[in-house]
C-alpha cells in the first residue's frame, strides 16, 4: 500500500515515464545500433520522439509532417495535421505534460538541486511567440519551399534544431553504430551545442524548450482553450487567492486563464486550490453535474 | 450527454475534422511517404551529415 | 474506480515496454552472406541490361553508392560523384562510381514502378549522372542490402565483387570522395 500511495503522488511521473518506455521499447534498436523498421513506424506517436531513435516504435509527428511536406507530391499533410488535430482536440498540452519524452527529460533536468531556479523568465512575454515562429519557419514553410533537383526538401527542424533528435537518436545510434560515425562534422557539433545549451537551461528554468522552441507544443497549444481535457473554474466560489499562480511552475494565472496556451497541464494548480473552484473537465465533481441533466 | 455535447461543441468539431482530415490522408497514400522517412535512417534527421 | 483504471493503465503501459523487448530483429544477414551478396548478384540495370559480378572485372576497385530520390543529402552529392567517376577515368585509376537506386516505400524492394522510374531519370538528367544505375534485386535485398537503414550508404567491391571493408554512410564532396578511394585502394592492396 506503501508503493500504491507513492505511485499515486507522482502519477504524473510514473505515466511519463511507462509511456517513454513502450514508444521506445524496441529493445533491440540499442543491442544492434540500428532502429526499428516494422510497421508501428506507419504511426504517430503523440509527443516528440525522434523516429532515428534506437527504441522508437513509432514516427515522430513533426519529423512526419517535414516528411511528407518534403515531398514532391504533396503540399499539405492531411494525415499529420489530421493527427495533430485530433490529439490536439482531445488532449490539447496534457501530451507535453504527460506523454512527451523530452518534456519527460527537461522535468527530470529541473529536479537537479544545488542550482538557483528561475520562475519568472525575463521576456517571457515575447519569448513565448517564438515557438510559433520555429512551427512556421521551421516545420512548414522552409521544407516547402527550399527544394532539390528532384523537388525534394529537407526536414529543417530535424536538421538544425531538435535536440530531441540528438539526444535520443543521434548520440545514441552515435554510440552504438560505428559506421555512423566518419560521417561526423559540423553539423553535429551544432546539434549537440543546441542539445547543451537546453540541458543547461532546463536545469535552471522549468521546461524552456516547451515554452519557448517546440513546434509540437505550439500546434497542441492552440487546441488547449477547446480540448475535450480542459481546467474550468466555478468563478461563484473562486476567492482570488492566488494559491494556484503559486502552485504553477511557469506562474500562470490560473484563476484566470485556466486553459492558457502556455499551460503543459502537470496539475500542479488542480491540487492547490483550497475551495475546489479549479477542476479539469475528467475530475469526479464534473462528472457528477454533467449527470445532473 | 447532451450536456457533454453543449460543452464540448468546439472540442468536438474539431476532433472529428481531425478523424476526417487523417482519412484523407490515407487515402491519398501520405503513409507510405511517412513510412519512408521513419523507417529508414536519413542522415540529415539525425544531425549527421 | 479511478485507482483501478489508473493501475490498469501503469499495469498495460509496463506489459508494453516488456512486449518491446520481445518484437523480432530485422533478419540482418550474416556475415559470410553479406560478404559476397555482390559476388552473386543478379539483377539488372535501369537500361533493363542483366547486370552480375562481371561488371566489376574491368576495376580493381569498384563503389556502389545507393540512393533515393526522396533522401536530400543522396540527391546532393550525385553531381560531386559523376565528377569523381570522370576524373578517376581521366586518371586510369580503375576505380569506378556504379549508382544503385532504392527507391522503396520503408522495405528495400526489387525493382522500380513507372511512377519511381520516372522520378529517377528526372533526378539523373537534372544531375547531369552517367555512370550506371543499378536496381535492387530479391537476392541483394536479402543479402547486403538487408541490415541496411542509412541513405546514403555506399559499399566497396573488388574485382571479384566482395566487399572491401566497412560500407561508408553518409553524403561527401568530391576531395572526400578521393581521399576515401585512396584509402580503400591501400586496404585492397594489403588484403
Amino acid at each position: 500500500m506503501e508503493l500504491i500511495h507513492k505511485l499515486r503522488k507522482n502519477i504524473r511521473l510514473v505515466v511519463q515515464i511507462c509511456f517513454t518506455a513502450l514508444t521506445n521499447g524496441y529493445i533491440n534498436g540499442y543491442l544492434q545500433g540500428t532502429i526499428y523498421r516494422g510497421t508501428g513506424k506507419k504511426f504517430c506517436v503523440p509527443g516528440l520522439n525522434c523516429y532515428s531513435c534506437p527504441g522508437a516504435v513509432g514516427a515522430c509527428p513533426i519529423g512526419s509532417l517535414q516528411a511528407v511536406l518534403n515531398s514532391s507530391q504533396y503540399k499539405f499533410s492531411f494525415y499529420i495535421i489530421g493527427f495533430l488535430m485530433a490529439v490536439g482536440a482531445f488532449f490539447g498540452r496534457f501530451v507535453c505534460g504527460w506523454l512527451c519524452p523530452f518534456g519527460l527529460v527537461q522535468d527530470l533536468l529541473h529536479k537537479i538541486p544545488g542550482v538557483r531556479k528561475i520562475r519568472k523568465v525575463p521576456g517571457d512575454r515575447y519569448l513565448k511567440y517564438l515557438k510559433y515562429v520555429v512551427l512556421i519557419v521551421f516545420v512548414i514553410v522552409l521544407p516547402l519551399t527550399i527544394v532539390n533537383v528532384a523537388g525534394g526538401g529537407t526536414p529543417w527542424f530535424c536538421k538544425l534544431i531538435c535536440p530531441a533528435g540528438t539526444l535520443l537518436g543521434g548520440i545514441p545510434l552515435t554510440i552504438l553504430n560505428p559506421t555512423l560515425r566518419s560521417g561526423l562534422g559540423f553539423l553535429f557539433s551544432w546539434k549537440v551545442l543546441v542539445l547543451i545549451i537546453i540541458v543547461v537551461l532546463s536545469i535552471k528554468i522549468y521546461r524552456p524548450f516547451c515554452r519557448y522552441l517546440c513546434p509540437l507544443g505550439a500546434a497542441y497549444s492552440l487546441f488547449n482553450p477547446i480540448a475535450l481535457y480542459r481546467f474550468e473554474i466555478d468563478k461563484d466560489t473562486c476567492t482570488g487567492c492566488r494559491a494556484c499562480q503559486k502552485a504553477c511552475p511557469m506562474d500562470l494565472p490560473v484563476h484566470e486563464t485556466p486553459n492558457s496556451m502556455e499551460c503543459i497541464r502537470c496539475g500542479k494548480c488542480l491540487k492547490s486550490c483550497k475551495n475546489h473552484s479549479l477542476k479539469s473537465t475528467f475530475s469526479r465533481q464534473n462528472a457528477e453535474k454533467g449527470k445532473e441533466d | 450527454m447532451n450536456k457533454f455535447i453543449k460543452r464540448n461543441y468546439a472540442g468536438l468539431m474539431v476532433f472529428s475534422l481531425g478523424i476526417a482530415f487523417i482519412a484523407v490522408g490515407v487515402y491519398r497514400v501520405e503513409i507510405g511517404t511517412v513510412f519512408m522517412k521513419a523507417a529508414a535512417i536519413c542522415l540529415e534527421c539525425i544531425g549527421i551529415g | 474506480m479511478k485507482k483501478a483504471g489508473v493501475i490498469g493503465i501503469i499495469s498495460a503501459m509496463i506489459l508494453g515496454a516488456l512486449g518491446g523487448c520481445g518484437k523480432k530483429a530485422q533478419p540482418v544477414g550474416d556475415a559470410s552472406e553479406a560478404k559476397s551478396g555482390f559476388a552473386t548478384m543478379e539483377t539488372v540495370d535501369l537500361e533493363q541490361n542483366e547486370v552480375n559480378k562481371d561488371i566489376f572485372k574491368e576495376n580493381d576497385l569498384t563503389m556502389i553508392n545507393t540512393w533515393a530520390t526522396w533522401c536530400s543529402p543522396c540527391v546532393g552529392e550525385l553531381p560531386e560523384l559523376e565528377e569523381v567517376n570522370k576524373e578517376l577515368l581521366a586518371e586510369g585509376k580503375k576505380v569506378a562510381v556504379k549508382g544503385m537506386v532504392i527507391e522503396s516505400e520503408g522495405i528495400i524492394k526489387p525493382g522500380l514502378s513507372d511512377k519511381e522510374r520516372g522520378k529517377v531519370e528526372k533526378v539523373l538528367k537534372e544531375t547531369g549522372v552517367t555512370y550506371q544505375q543499378l536496381l535492387v534485386s530479391e537476392d541483394l535485398a536479402n543479402t547486403v542490402l538487408s541490415s541496411q537503414s542509412v541513405f546514403p550508404t555506399t559499399y566497396f567491391v573488388d574485382k571479384e565483387g566482395n566487399l572491401v571493408g566497412e560500407p561508408v554512410t553518409g553524403s561527401r564532396d568530391k576531395d572526400d570522395w578521393k581521399k576515401i578511394i585512396d584509402e580503400k585502394l591501400g586496404e585492397l592492396k594489403s588484403e
